[in-house]
């Protein structure tokens, strides 16, 4: 009984640690790649318009709403409380620190990701890596660098237009439909937001785009070679980046908020 | 007339007439049988990463939500942020996200590869109706077990924040505690639920329309898919304002 529930539960466990070094190291040795030999520009500009291009407009629907959201119901909570001045701030900072990065990287991981991991994992399937290696390109500078470059770039980017348009959608709620003065609910934000939350945001979805390209590399890389193969890769890179976005954010949370009151 | 604009209308439109045959279908259900597989797949394959997944998000509000309110000089009212932003917002959203990405795109990828086999027109040859046989039965599974994953996920999220909270942050556990009994109701409760049911519908139906409109070849299937994910969390996330203003919004 015990025993079978230990293995119920351990190997699940063990088996989503070993994935998870073993990303670890793939992402390791990309970045070793990168800082020996470099990356090829040219392909990591292209890959860079075109994840970005795909990405905006899911990032921005799924972002603009969550504006909306905030300034709705926190609306009814600042007017309890009796603190109407303080609903921007508790909107803006909540975009810039989690809302912007967290919901950009889980629409870059769903959308960008699983292309990433598909297409690698379709040119496993037609031995194209492998002819890489044959013709002496190494296929980790030739396909893997240039897409970790553009991850690390695209996803900071997305998050600045999502910050944007989601305490732009807060804004129109709160200003449109609640009434509140425009100009103090800029006013309230500015006071409160500083540079540091910005960065802050930027540094987490930096970390973010390299995650998630880390992640969709290594199992468009490692997949097997059929099409089955390239849909279990594509679907095991959004579970894995999923599960790996909020604990990496946990981490990086405890780093930059986590010490007030010591 | 070929704006992009347009051609987006026209999926919509068609995944709203999609949504009408499954309903129709669900009324009176042929393939009864099939639902309890699809409701095991769906649940017990999800509830461990939800959890996973909503405790670190539970963390993480505990951790912003106190950088915030201790600058306020007000770091007890921690429960109450955790009490609402966590158990109306958050938690429920970031389990939707989860199932949508783990559960979706099979259902997506599953119903896709059996289109593009044309074993959906071998089941029509056998007077059988592809929807009724593929998509109503993870549709009926998707409202029964939703409502409950977001249950454990919220609980997940819950004592993550406390724990959190108290170890972490060193948040006087008792005044954490008295906040968020004080800030969350019963209606809540009903609240998640009908998120839940709400949340496992969109789901099923956009994978499931996704998967029914796939087309070439095998990079088709993941084609479908990916579209099936990323649209399921967008109609998600947009519906939640509706659903949120319609719960949340009324009593002041």
């Amino acid at each position: 009984m015990v025993g079978s529930l230990v293995r119920a539960f351990g190997r699940p466990a063990i088996d989503a640690v070993a994935a998870a070094g073993a990303t670890a190291l793939f992402l390791a040795r990309g970045l070793g790649v990168i800082a020996r030999h470099g990356f090829p520009l040219r392909e990591t500009v292209r890959l860079i318009g075109r994840l970005g291009v795909s990405c905006i407009g899911p990032v921005l629907l799924v972002v603009a709403p969550m504006g909306a959201v905030m300034a709705l119901e926190g609306d009814v909570i600042v007017r309890w409380f009796g603190v109407d001045r303080l609903l921007a701030p508790l909107v803006a900072l909540a975009m810039a620190r989690e809302i912007a990065p967290g919901f950009s990287a889980l629409m870059i991981a769903m959308q960008a990701g699983a292309s990433i991991a598909a297409e690698l994992g379709a040119m496993r399937a037609r031995d194209e890596i492998d002819a890489h290696e044959v013709m002496a390109v190494d296929p980790l500078r030739a396909l893997v660098a240039p897409r970790l470059v553009a991850g690390l770039i695209v996803t900071p980017l997305l998050n600045l237009i999502a910050l944007v348009f989601g305490v732009a959608t807060a804004y129109l709620v709160a200003v449109y439909g609640r009434g509140m003065a425009g100009a103090a609910f800029i006013e309230n934000s500015l006071y409160w937001l500083t540079p540091g939350d910005v960065w802050g945001g930027e540094l987490k979805a930096a970390v973010y785009g390299l995650i998630i390209t880390a992640i969709s590399c290594y199992q468009g890389y490692h997949s097997t070679r059929s099409a089955v193969g390239v849909g279990e890769a594509a679907n095991r890179a959004i579970v894995h980046a999923i599960v790996m976005l909020p604990i990496a954010n946990y981490a990086i949370n405890s780093a930059l908020y986590a010490g007030v009151g010591r | 007339m070929n704006a992009p604009g347009s051609a987006l209308v026209v999926e919509i439109g068609r995944t709203a007439q999609f949504a009408w045959q499954v309903l129709q279908r669900s009324l009176r259900p042929r393939f009864a049988s099939l639902i309890l597989p699809a409701a095991h797949d769906l649940g017990v394959g999800s509830v461990l990463l939800v959890c996973i997944v909503c405790a670190f998000a539970g963390a993480m509000l505990a951790v912003q939500g106190h950088a915030s309110l201790y600058t306020l000089g007000a770091p007890e009212l921690l429960g109450t942020f955790v009490g609402y932003g966590g158990v109306r917002e958050i938690f429920p959203l970031v389990a939707a996200g989860v199932v949508g990405a783990r559960a979706g795109s099979a259902i997506a990828a599953e119903i896709a590869t059996l289109k593009l086999g044309e074993q959906l027109d071998a089941l029509t040859v056998m007077a059988i109706d592809p929807i009724a046989y593929l998509a109503v039965p993870r549709f009926i599974a998707a409202i029964l077990v939703m409502p409950l994953v977001m249950v454990f996920g919220t609980l997940a999220g819950l004592g993550a924040a406390f724990l959190t909270a108290s170890v972490q942050l060193q948040v006087d556990p008792g005044s954490y505690l008295a906040r968020l009994y004080v800030s969350l109701q019963p209606f809540d409760l009903w609240a998640i639920l009908i998120k839940g049911v709400v949340f496992g519908a969109i789901i099923a139906v956009v994978t499931a329309a996704e998967g029914f409109r796939a087309h070439g070849g095998t990079a088709g299937v993941g084609a479908a898919a990916n579209r099936a994910v990323v649209r399921a969390v967008i109609m998600g996330s947009i519906v939640n304002l509706a659903l949120s203003q319609a719960l949340f919004g009324g009593w002041q």
